[in-house]
């Protein structure tokens, strides 16, 4: 089993979960984010390695000492990792298992890839956009049904407290209105871990997203 | 301080803690780069394979190994505060990035509702952002950590005394009554003479340019474009 790979990296310190972390990013994406960060998951040039769950192993258990000695471990990302689910399903098994796993995903994909991640993925770190499908749908091109039917299992299942929800705010997209709604929304569903932050985006260059 | 040489230190001092919890004799080269580096290099590794061996030979010879936790609290969870955008339409050209504005405040009251909210940065003697600060109540066992732009944001007791430490600086007190600015806060660690230097790094590092939150290697961020004298010029992209 064999997956795209856009890049490993290594130790990133009190980003991508708790611990020193590595992060795996998979190549290719389900949403196409207009201020898209990692526009690299989408281009054939972003495609820099196919790797099997061995060999990526094999390659970040190096880091072993400080993934233990921080609890730490290994985030997948990209890109939309959960596309993935039977390579990190595969890597959690061969893996030490004092490493925790962290995914950083849309959650814009079928249930039965999230459903495999459970017992398996420590911390879930969700970047759900904006939880009204109009915004979501202008800034994403997609629409968000699936997100919500996810979000809503992983509360329904206890996962809600190890999930972080990123709210950003998207210059020319959404509000900070609309944002207190996605966040009022969020907490009926019982999340309770929330990131809000904002887009920079310098003058003039703002994207005509909403109507 | 570079954000590589802020990865080295902290890596350096979970080494330490290591050995120091497993009785092994470590000590750390001085490290003479000057240049940017990722935080790790050929000599690092080297320290890191030689504390695996030592930790190899006390689990041989039957010895308990302390490990799993021993460095917890130097790290904590914050998100990616910087990234850049690549895929942007044409009216778009030019730098975006995404700023993280603010960041989650960590309650150390225990659900008291007397609280104060703190926000602020803590730095070296320099004005670089410490990563990974620790910042608690002296005496108290949860802590908040600073993320990786040295930012924190803590919920506390009035009555309460601050403890803010980092690896590698000395440890500052602050009483929070006595705080002027308490959503805009600046603290200063000094260098902890004490402890022993960088490590060397024989080898300069291959640069590499974070984009989003993924880093590429740098040639990839190169695009030879025409100069205005129509020779050809190498355009690097600057990222932060």
């Amino acid at each position: 089993m064999k997956a795209p790979l856009m890049a490993i990296a290594r130790h990133r310190i009190a980003i991508d979960g708790e611990g020193v972390t590595t992060l795996v990013a998979f190549h290719g994406c389900p949403v196409r984010c207009r201020y898209c960060l990692n526009s690299f998951c989408l281009r054939p040039e972003g495609l820099r390695r196919s790797m099997s769950p061995e060999e990526v192993l094999d390659e970040v258990k190096i880091d072993n000492l400080y993934f233990v000695a921080t609890g730490g471990g290994v985030c997948f990302g990209g890109g939309e990792p959960l596309l993935r689910s039977g390579f990190i399903c595969r890597f959690a098994e061969i893996m030490p298992p004092s490493w925790k796993l962290t995914v950083e995903t849309s959650l814009n994909v079928p249930i039965r890839h999230l459903k495999a991640m459970q017992g398996i993925v420590s911390k879930y770190i969700v970047d759900i956009k904006d939880m009204n499908p109009d915004i979501y749908e202008r800034y994403t091109g997609k629409d968000n049904r699936q997100v919500e039917d996810n979000l809503k299992w992983m509360a329904s299942n206890g996962l809600s407290d190890q999930t972080l929800i990123r709210l950003p705010l998207i210059p020319g997209f959404n509000t900070k209105s609309d944002r207190d709604r996605s966040r009022e929304q969020l907490r009926e569903m019982k999340f309770v871990h929330f990131d809000e932050f904002t887009y920079l985006v310098p003058e003039g260059q703002h994207l005509a997203g909403r109507p | 301080m570079t954000k590589g040489k802020s990865i080295c230190r902290t890596l350096k001092g979970i080494r330490q803690k290591i050995a120091d919890a497993n009785g092994i004799h470590y000590a750390p080269r001085e490290c003479h780069y000057e240049g940017e580096c990722e935080g790790t290099c050929p000599a690092c590794e080297q320290e890191v394979m030689f504390l695996e061996r030592e930790l190899q030979l006390r689990r041989k010879n039957g010895l308990a190994v302390k490990l799993a936790g021993i460095a917890a609290g130097v790290c904590a969870v914050v998100m990616p505060m910087e990234s850049v955008a690549q895929n942007r339409p044409k009216a778009m050209r030019g730098k975006v990035s995404t700023v993280k504005r603010s960041i989650p405040a960590t309650d150390l009251t225990k659900g008291k509702a007397d609280s104060v909210l703190l926000k602020g940065i803590v730095t070296d003697g320099a004005g670089e952002p410490l990563i990974g600060a620790v910042i608690k109540s002296r005496g108290a066992r949860n802590c908040a950590t600073t993320d990786n732009h040295g930012m924190f944001a803590i919920k506390v007791s009035p009555n309460v005394r601050l403890e803010i430490s980092c690896i590698g600086m000395e440890t500052q007190t602050v009483e929070v009554k006595g705080i002027r600015n308490p959503e805009s806060m600046t603290i200063v660690l000094k260098e902890d003479k004490a402890l022993p230097g960088e490590i060397v790094a024989p080898v300069p590092v291959k640069k590499t340019v974070i984009v989003g939150s993924v880093i590429l290697p740098e040639e990839q961020e190169q695009k030879t474009v025409s100069g205005k004298n129509g020779k050809l010029r190498k355009n690097k992209k600057k990222h932060k």
